[in-house]
């Protein structure tokens, strides 16, 4: 028979974790709403678009027409494309480059070392805008604007830096030893680096070019003030055309934002697992 | 297997002297200890001999070949890391074979050479397995087959046993001494613990501050400490050293200080008339006799405290401003009651002599010398 001293504790821990799922099932929906909100209202009829009050559900006369007319009459493919190219590119760069930064950083001794530390995280202390108009100079005598190399270049020069903090953070919290002991194995420097340091890293090289990869495929400004040609702009540039000055196609808007927002949720989901791993491994020594 | 050799190498970083004009010799299939307290260079110096350290100055051989120059891959050691060093991302069988396949060796020789290691270390049924999902012991026999698979001229390790617990890491410490015993390999140990030290080396180099105190054999080590250090650094509980002058009336002479009044080996007379007013007098804790009461011919005090370990008994007597330990068998201990005024005898020719001022042994005539008194008087 089951005391009453039993099956308390049981009622209140199931009632816990109720509670619990509740909360994590709120959080959720606050975070997830408003994708859900830009979905339907992409294939909400227009005419339903501003009812009052409005309907959470989609509308039984739903439409895709806005997702047909986005490929066939704007150049949608072309700046998803550029963006695709732009925001690989640099998160590829931005690793590269980042990773041989932070290996030097964490593993030689030399003049200098703390003072160039110091200089990566003085690049992200001055904001964007700042730096716009002489990088708008620079970029026009070399010929750089309405280019998107240039443009690629421009996020480079601010994601670099990021990248090479992130990644010694990860380098730092690979033992030495280990190096050390491929190094006597009779591995040289550069096997090493590829068989043990980035092998190791990986969950830290898969954050990494993440969030360069997020962080280009949004940014705006940048792209505004570089590129010109709508052939080359990139999906948030195309984003802001729709913006009219009598009107606004908003199931369109909605149903590009859908779209521009589908890579980088695949890319985040795909790697997220080392996305939680890479943070925490980092965040321990970092 | 080959031999190595240390000419007169220094290490010395930018805020610390790390290693002194060490000179070494090692011998083909020897097994030499380094021990010493910690940042005495020990590791510093294995750490140059497998080239993951210049040496500031000196030169470094392994065999013929001078090595300062010669990057850690080319000098065909291996070495034990204190925390292992296996890649977590690699099977067992992955680490053990790592070095052969950076040699490109051919997949049948590796799969002959990780099966005959693994066998020899019983590791067979754990080759698929991680770093991560072996124990300690595991971890450290992967480690040392993964040294060994490569018959490489030197073995070094670097405290290979630290992170084992107490039981483990006696029964490893006589694996590892049976396994270079079979191999043969020429090795260089490092530890802080003098025990190790003694159970494993056929010669053992004491470093202190940079600088070697004394290379010889552990027996030798234990029975003709070169100075104050070794003797204190070496066995547990250390040497005893108490402080006396020489006193003589007509043909006699005495050794007398706080807690001491025992007549002077005849043969240490000379040397130390010559050592000046005062010097230590050093004997181990097992070489004291019980003689009774406090007498003339003895070492002597008030019993302070008193530790049964069962199988011996350790007493602590204090006179003056010293104290000394005396390790007596468990039914003489049993007789001893703390505040008791106790005597001890020790045989004169197991007492040892030092300089007050610089520790150095002062060598008496008969008693055995170190092998390397001229290190230690440098």
């Amino acid at each position: 028979m089951r005391s009453v001293e039993t099956v308390g504790p049981r009622i209140t821990v199931a009632a816990g974790r109720v509670a619990f799922a509740a909360a994590v099932l709120l959080l959720c929906s606050v975070g997830v709403f408003p994708f859900y909100w830009m979905f339907v209202t992409s294939i909400r009829p227009s005419t339903e678009i501003f009812e009052f009050p409005p309907r959470v559900l989609p509308s039984a006369d739903s439409v895709f027409t806005p997702y047909l007319t986005l490929f066939e009459e704007t150049g949608l493919a072309q700046w998803l494309w550029n963006s695709a190219a732009v925001s690989i590119a640099t998160a590829f760069f931005a690793c590269l480059f980042g990773a041989m930064a932070a290996y030097a950083l964490s593993r030689f001794r030399f003049r200098g070392r703390e003072a160039s530390q110091v200089a990566l995280l003085a690049t992200q202390m001055f904001p964007a805008i700042l730096l716009a108009l002489p990088m708008f100079i620079f970029f026009a005598q070399l010929g750089l604007l309405d280019s998107l190399f240039g443009l690629s270049l421009a996020y480079l020069a601010f994601l670099i830096p990021v990248a090479a903090v992130l990644l010694k953070a990860f380098f730092d919290a690979i033992p030495v030893e280990l190096e050390e002991a491929s190094l006597i194995d009779g591995a040289s420097r550069i096997q090493t680096l590829f068989h043990i340091t980035l092998r190791l890293s990986l969950p830290g090289l898969a954050s990494t070019f993440l969030f360069c990869f997020i962080i280009s495929w949004d940014e705006f400004l940048f792209a505004r003030i570089f590129i010109r040609q709508p052939d080359n702009w990139t999906v948030s540039l195309g984003l802001a055309s729709f913006s009219g000055e009598f009107v606004t196609p908003w199931d369109q808007v909605m149903a590009a934002a859908t779209i521009i927002t589908l890579p980088a949720a695949v890319i985040f989901l795909a790697l997220q697992r080392y996305l939680v791993r890479g943070l925490t491994a980092g965040g321990i020594k970092g | 297997m080959a031999t190595a050799r240390l000419e007169n190498v220094t290490k010395r970083y930018p805020d610390q002297l790390a290693v002194d004009r060490v000179n070494l010799s090692i011998e083909k299939g020897e097994f030499l200890v380094l021990v010493g307290p910690s940042g005495c260079g020990k590791s510093t110096t294995l750490r140059m001999i497998a080239g993951l350290e210049h040496a500031t100055e000196g030169r470094i051989w392994i065999g013929d070949r001078l090595v300062n120059h010669v990057s850690a891959r080319d000098r065909d050691v291996a070495m034990v890391f204190q925390n292992y060093a296996l890649y977590p991302h690699m099977n067992v069988q992955k680490n053990l074979s790592y070095a052969l396949r950076l040699r490109r060796v051919s997949r049948s020789e590796i799969d002959t050479r990780v099966r005959r290691v693994a066998d020899s270390l019983d590791l067979t049924r754990l080759l698929a397995r991680k770093p991560g999902q072996l124990s300690g012991g595991q971890r450290q026999r992967v480690a040392l087959g993964r040294a060994i698979i490569r018959e490489p001229k030197i073995f070094l390790m670097d405290e290979p046993l630290s992170n084992l617990d107490a039981k483990l890491r006696v029964q490893t410490r006589s694996e590892i001494t049976q396994l270079q015993r079979n191999l043969g390999i020429t090795t260089v140990y490092v530890t802080h613990d003098q025990s190790e030290a003694m159970t494993m080396g056929t010669r053992i180099v004491v470093m202190k501050d940079g600088r070697i105190q004394q290379i010889d054999p552990p027996h030798q080590l234990y029975r003709y400490p070169a100075n104050t250090f070794v003797a204190r650094f070496i066995g547990t509980p250390p040497m005893n050293m108490v402080t006396c002058r020489l006193e003589r009336a007509g043909e006699t002479a005495r050794l007398v200080g706080d807690c001491a009044n025992v007549p002077c080996p005849e043969t240490a007379r000379a040397p130390l008339a010559a050592a000046g007013e005062t010097f230590i007098v050093g004997f181990r804790p097992e070489d004291i006799k019980v003689s009774g009461d406090i007498a003339n011919d003895a070492f002597g005090g008030e019993v302070i405290a008193f530790e049964d370990l069962g199988h011996e008994a350790l007493v602590t007597v204090s006179a003056g401003g010293e104290q000394f330990i005396a390790r007596l068998a468990p039914d003489i201990g049993e007789r001893v009651r703390l505040g008791d005024r106790v005597g001890f005898s020790v045989d004169s020719a197991r007492l040892r002599f030092f300089d007050r001022e610089t520790g150095t042994a002062i060598v008496t005539k008969g008693v055995g010398q170190s092998g390397n008194q001229e290190i230690n008087q440098r």
